[in-house]
């Protein structure tokens, strides 16, 4: 039979039980009580990505693998589900010129480690969602390409992609 | 590069993940996107044209594209692109108010930098496509040597300059 207990009885009850943790019990076993820390939940830039230096008429292609691909790292807890969407620049501006880039299929790759083996391709038009892995890190590659047409102006053109992560 | 994120939206900086079901968090960052275009085509001066020392009444002086006097230039572009060179020499080399009439020449090399392979240029303007290969697998170089005559007759003693425009485009 369940025993029903006052609400004040309760109250004195818990009162005392946080006197004692605080009075009593060592500092390295009070730390245990939380359990282990969740990791901090971010997302950084780590790499531009750049196409260099291209000759009108000419067009170039970066890769995710490649070393100018941009490279993002997301930090959330392990086995959390995160969404990723990314907002691709359609054009680079350069003074008042712009100059069209492409992003394909296959120009976006994962991974839960930051080396260049072991990645996980997706369509960064589409986005994917990842299973954050035991790591507690997910690191994210974007490249494209650029068809430069004969008149282009020279000059310096810029832009940016916009990563946006939702973690459930 | 690397540097820090941008963060944006209703969230930023670190955050402890919700613990409850179904919570949600939102979080950006943004990179750079940069190139850099090139139209690829240059003219680079590389040696005046000199026609040395000469006394008064010397008469006709002439340099051609295989003597050291000669100017030179290197002329670099696109791979199989057509360039259009043009030629704007002086008419005459002057001192303060003297005059030494000049008449130019000018030779094209398209595959190498022997001038005595050079082929004239004719009427001051030329299309053609450089040949020599770079360490550009996108560029090739010409090479274009400018030279003539002069008739120094009786003028006073000093230093006669003029310049000469070398134009290029595709």
């Amino acid at each position: 039979m369940p025993i029903r207990i006052p609400t004040v009885a309760r109250r004195f009850f818990f009162v005392v039980a946080a006197w004692a943790i605080v009075a009593g019990v060592p500092q390295a076993a009070a730390a245990q009580i939380g359990g282990p820390l969740e990791p901090a939940l971010s997302v950084e830039r780590l790499a531009d990505l750049s196409f260099g230096t291209v000759l009108t008429g000419d067009w170039v292609l970066v890769a995710p693998a490649d070393p100018t691909a941009a490279q993002f790292s997301i930090t959330a807890p392990r086995n959390a589900t995160v969404f990723i969407s990314l907002e691709l620049p359609a054009n680079l501006q350069g003074g008042l010129s712009t100059l069209p880039v492409t992003f394909g299929a296959a120009d976006g790759e994962w991974s839960a480690q930051d080396r260049p083996v072991g990645r996980t391709a997706f369509d960064p038009r589409q986005g994917t969602q990842i299973v954050v892995p035991n790591t507690g890190r997910v690191f994210v590659w974007i490249g494209g390409g650029a068809s430069i047409p004969p008149t282009q102006p020279s000059g310096a053109y810029r832009g940016a992609i916009t990563m946006t992560v939702v973690v459930n | 590069m690397r540097g820090s994120a941008v963060l944006a939206g209703a969230v930023a900086g670190a955050l402890a993940l919700p613990g409850g079901a179904g919570a949600q968090v939102l979080l950006q960052a943004q990179v750079p996107v940069a190139i850099t275009v090139v139209s690829g085509l240059s003219v680079t001066w590389q040696r005046d044209v000199n026609f040395g020392t000469a006394v008064q009444n010397a008469g006709a002086l002439t340099l051609s594209a295989i003597d050291a006097g000669a100017g030179y230039f290197w002329i670099v572009a696109q791979r199989n692109r057509d360039v259009t060179l043009t030629l704007t020499p002086p008419a005459n080399l002057t001192n303060g108010g003297s005059t030494i009439p000049y008449t130019s020449a000018a030779s094209l090399n398209l595959l190498t930098s022997d001038p005595s392979t050079a082929t004239a240029v004719v009427g001051n303007t030329a299309t053609f496509r450089p040949e020599e290969p770079t360490g550009s697998n996108s560029l090739r170089r010409a090479h274009l040597w400018l030279h003539g005559g002069v008739n120094v007759g009786s003028v006073p003693q000093g230093l006669y300059t003029g310049t000469f425009t070398v134009t290029v485009a595709y």
